[in-house]
């Protein structure tokens, strides 16, 4: 009788425990860290529009000091037209990141004196056409580019990119 | 001998093995978060998410909120702090924030309702607030270790920020009436 012969269920264990193994870690660790859905980012030309939770959006003005800040600060006010179809959906909060250095702020027109009418500060739900307004409170340090970024609903994320 | 020696091997490699488990570091290590102290007077403590200073700590017999006309006595400690975030101010908040004095740890009050941890922070500018720990009769004195977090529990592999606050000959105030967290009053 051969050495494989008699090592016959040893081995078949061993393939079992194998299998066993690859299977458990792609249920555990493969599949989730998959269906995390990864963010679709399309990036938006100068003066383009893009479509964006049911919406289109198209960047209409930014501006410095626009607002009055706390010293050593400085605000940065983009505004936005945007008009909802009958599948207009919300969306997530602005962003403004430092394309170089990282640093990501969120909108802060509550810590700010910006009129309530001065437009949305979010996406909304209805079929007509609006204009959004994100001001955001940077450091005097906190030199351009920025990437202004509207997540959708869902995974998918327009960037604007602000040339200061 | 050679009876012995089998005994011998088998005996070391056990001795060898129990030494080994001994110095293994549990797995609390390999999860613990990484602690980042304060340096400079006032203490300031700069993580990856966080960065804060110590301006001042107070025991207080009652602290209050008189907007809210609410009141509470007993030892408070009342610790002011000058918070931002270090980033991102995506989810940048105090969301945890204790006190270790001796093996004792408190966790900051939620009933004044205007602590820091209320607060979302801000990059580049700092939001001073207050934290109330609400302690024991007993402890007043010996060195308070604060540690802050943006994460609702202690993070696995994680900064947390820390602290030293001195307790021995802290003021006691008969009445500490807590501010909300103000923007840029650092």
């Amino acid at each position: 009788m051969s050495w494989w012969r008699r090592q016959r269920v040893a081995l078949a264990a061993l393939v079992v425990a194998a299998v066993a193994t690859v299977g458990v870690h792609a249920w555990l660790d493969v599949l989730p860290a998959m269906q995390t859905q990864a963010k679709t980012m399309t990036q938006v030309a100068d003066g383009e529009s893009v479509e964006i939770a049911g919406q289109t959006m198209s960047l209409q003005s930014t501006r410095w000091d626009e607002f009055e800040a706390p010293a050593g600060m400085r605000t940065m006010s983009v505004r936005l037209d945007a008009g909802g179809g009958d599948d207009a959906t919300w969306c997530q909060a602005f962003t403004l990141t430092e394309a170089e250095g990282g640093r990501v702020w969120l909108d802060a027109r509550s810590e700010l004196d910006v009129p309530f009418d001065a437009g949305e500060s979010s996406c909304r739900e209805e079929p007509f056409s609006y204009d959004i307004l994100a001001v955001f409170l940077v450091p005097e340090d906190a030199v351009g580019p920025f990437h202004f970024d509207v997540p959708g609903e869902t995974s998918e994320v327009a960037r604007f990119t602000i040339e200061e | 001998m050679r009876r012995l020696l089998p005994w011998l091997v088998g005996g070391a490699l056990a001795l060898t093995a129990g030494i080994v488990t001994a110095v293994t570091p549990g797995d609390e290590v390999y999860r613990a978060p990484f602690l980042v102290h304060g340096t400079g007077d006032p203490q300031t403590a700069r993580s990856n998410t966080l960065v804060v200073t110590a301006l001042e700590a107070t025991f207080a017999e009652r602290v209050s909120v008189d907007a809210a006309e609410w009141h509470a006595d007993g030892n408070w400690l009342v610790v002011t702090v000058a918070a931002s975030a270090a980033q991102t101010e995506v989810d940048a908040r105090i969301q945890l924030a204790t006190l270790r004095i001796g093996d004792r740890v408190f966790q900051s009050s939620e009933r004044p309702g205007n602590s820091i941890t209320e607060a979302d922070l801000r990059i580049g500018i700092d939001t001073v607030g207050t934290l109330a720990f609400e302690l024991p009769p007993d402890a007043r004195e010996g060195m308070g270790e604060l540690r802050l977090t943006t994460s609702y529990a202690t993070p696995v592999l994680g900064d947390v920020n820390v602290l030293q606050v001195p307790l021995d000959g802290l003021p006691t105030a008969e009445n500490i009436d807590l501010e909300d967290p103000t923007l840029g009053a650092s």
